[in-house]
């Protein structure tokens, strides 16, 4: 989306172009979701509050030095290492809610085929110890956030994580990058790393909005339900699948078991 | 055996002042909390309407204050349990869940008697002392107002505002804490004066009717 405005002098070699964030439509109808999950609540959470955040971000961008980047790009600046910048929290929740529309589909559910479901099988046992383990994490999280299938880069392997507020597992890549030869040269650091491994180099495979906004009209306060009914019916394999496909362009899992285009 | 009956009976109730757990008695003796129960709402659930309807109240009162009083409940005994075989790391491990639930449910206790009815006075400016306070510290009650708004607004997820009276500092202020987190932790001499719940489950049933109609 373009928005150009001229400056300057008389002629028009002087004009700045400046460009925004803009907000794509997620790729079904608004009531595409239902019964699982209402077109008023998809029309609220998009249209609103999604909005609301590319709005704020593109009037926050105007007058900040972080105009410029990819989405991507500024929310790991934003990040700051843990000290976020104002910009972090419209920027992170754009990139989370795009993330989220996407993880869904008319009709999903039900459970992964060929690659994906081996990887699954190979990393949590089998599909159903995945499902408990995702609706449990979900209901380990206190207060708003969000539930993430996500491939650890270095240990090679699915996992289920949750963040809080606005928190994606894509502000933690780069960092562990530069770290992670140092910390396995000096054994001492190791303690403080394993703790905080879980969160760090993580490239996400599924979202899961858990503030209370994502569900509250159509199941109150039954956060398990909506849980349990995203994972049975609602979740997109297709796009986990080609995810993960993209995902082993970065992460060596051996033998290609995801099909390769 | 009827003498034993009443003896324990009586040591119950000295220790309790009449009807309750054993559990809580044990816990009284020995200093641990003991456990808590959901406070009655001073009014009914549709007496806040049309400012807050009555499915929210009852909703916010019976689900989500209940849950927290019940996960509190349930997070004493486990510590209690810790404390007992002198399992540190899991005393640690039920902070989260202490201050996650306790916290909720202090802060809903507070926030139900900061409402009132219309009827009853609610919804009417501050006068007498603390209107004269918040005129002092905030210049007027509608800069009040507008501040709290803007807190309220600006808070990233889930959490509280207050108006905190500072014991020490002998001040008003506006201050936020994140998820159920209760004034205290924001300084010791903090003494919450008004607590507004900004969870969204606090107002979400309603916002269709007030933002796209």
């Amino acid at each position: 989306m373009f928005n150009i405005r001229r400056q300057g002098g008389l002629t028009r070699r002087f004009s700045k172009v400046v460009s925004y964030y803009g907000l794509t439509t997620p790729p079904y109808k608004l009531d595409a979701l239902e019964p699982y999950m209402s077109r008023r609540t998809v029309e609220l959470h998009w249209g609103k509050h999604h909005q609301d955040y590319v709005d704020g971000l593109n009037k926050q961008l105007a007058t900040s030095p972080l105009y410029g980047h990819t989405l991507e790009e500024l929310i790991k600046e934003a990040y700051n290492n843990g000290n976020p910048l104002p910009e972090y929290n419209n920027a992170a929740q754009v990139w989370n809610h795009l993330f989220f529309w996407e993880s869904m589909q008319p009709e999903g559910g039900g459970s992964p085929e060929g690659g994906v479901l081996q990887q699954i099988e190979k990393d949590f046992g089998s599909f159903t110890n995945f499902r408990e383990e995702f609706i449990r994490s979900a209901s380990q999280l206190l207060g708003s956030g969000w539930v993430w299938l996500v491939l650890k880069r270095t240990e090679k392997k699915l996992a289920v994580v949750h963040t809080r507020n606005a928190i994606s597992p894509l502000a933690f890549g780069d960092i562990v990058c530069l770290l992670d030869p140092f910390f396995k040269m000096f054994n001492i650091f190791s303690i403080n790393f394993a703790m905080t491994s879980h969160v760090l180099f993580l490239q996400p495979i599924i979202s899961l909005d858990l503030w209370e906004h994502a569900y509250y009209l159509d199941y109150k306060d039954d956060r398990r339900s909506y849980v349990t009914n995203f994972i049975d019916h609602v979740v997109s394999w297709h796009t986990v699948t080609l995810r993960m496909m993209r995902a082993e362009s970065f992460v060596n899992l051996g033998e290609p078991t995801i099909p390769v285009a | 055996m009827a003498l034993r009956t009443l003896a324990s009976k009586k040591t119950l109730s000295l220790a309790l002042g009449g009807g309750a757990r054993p559990l809580a008695a044990a816990a009284a003796a020995r200093g641990v909390a003991t456990t808590v129960s959901l406070p009655d709402l001073p009014y009914d659930f549709g007496a806040l309407e049309p400012a807050i309807s009555g499915e929210i109240m009852r909703l916010h009162h019976q689900k989500h204050h209940a849950t927290y009083v019940a996960n509190y409940n349930k997070a004493l005994e486990q510590l209690d349990a810790a404390v007992s075989k002198g399992d540190a790391s899991a005393v640690v491990q039920l902070q989260g869940a202490i201050k996650f639930n306790g916290g909720g449910h202090v802060n809903h206790s507070i926030f139900w008697k900061n409402l009132k009815p219309i009827s009853e006075g609610g919804g009417e400016p501050p006068h007498g002392k603390l209107g004269w306070a918040i005129d002092e510290h905030f210049g007027s009650f509608e800069a009040l107002v507008k501040k709290m708004n803007a807190e309220g607004a600006a808070l990233q997820g889930s959490g509280w505002v207050w108006l905190a009276l500072d014991k020490e500092a002998k001040k008003l202020s506006v201050e936020t804490t994140p998820n159920q987190d209760p004034l205290v932790t924001k300084g010791a001499s903090f003494v919450p004066l008004l607590g507004i719940d900004v969870w969204e489950h606090a107002y979400y049933l309603q916002v269709i009717s007030f933002c796209w109609n």
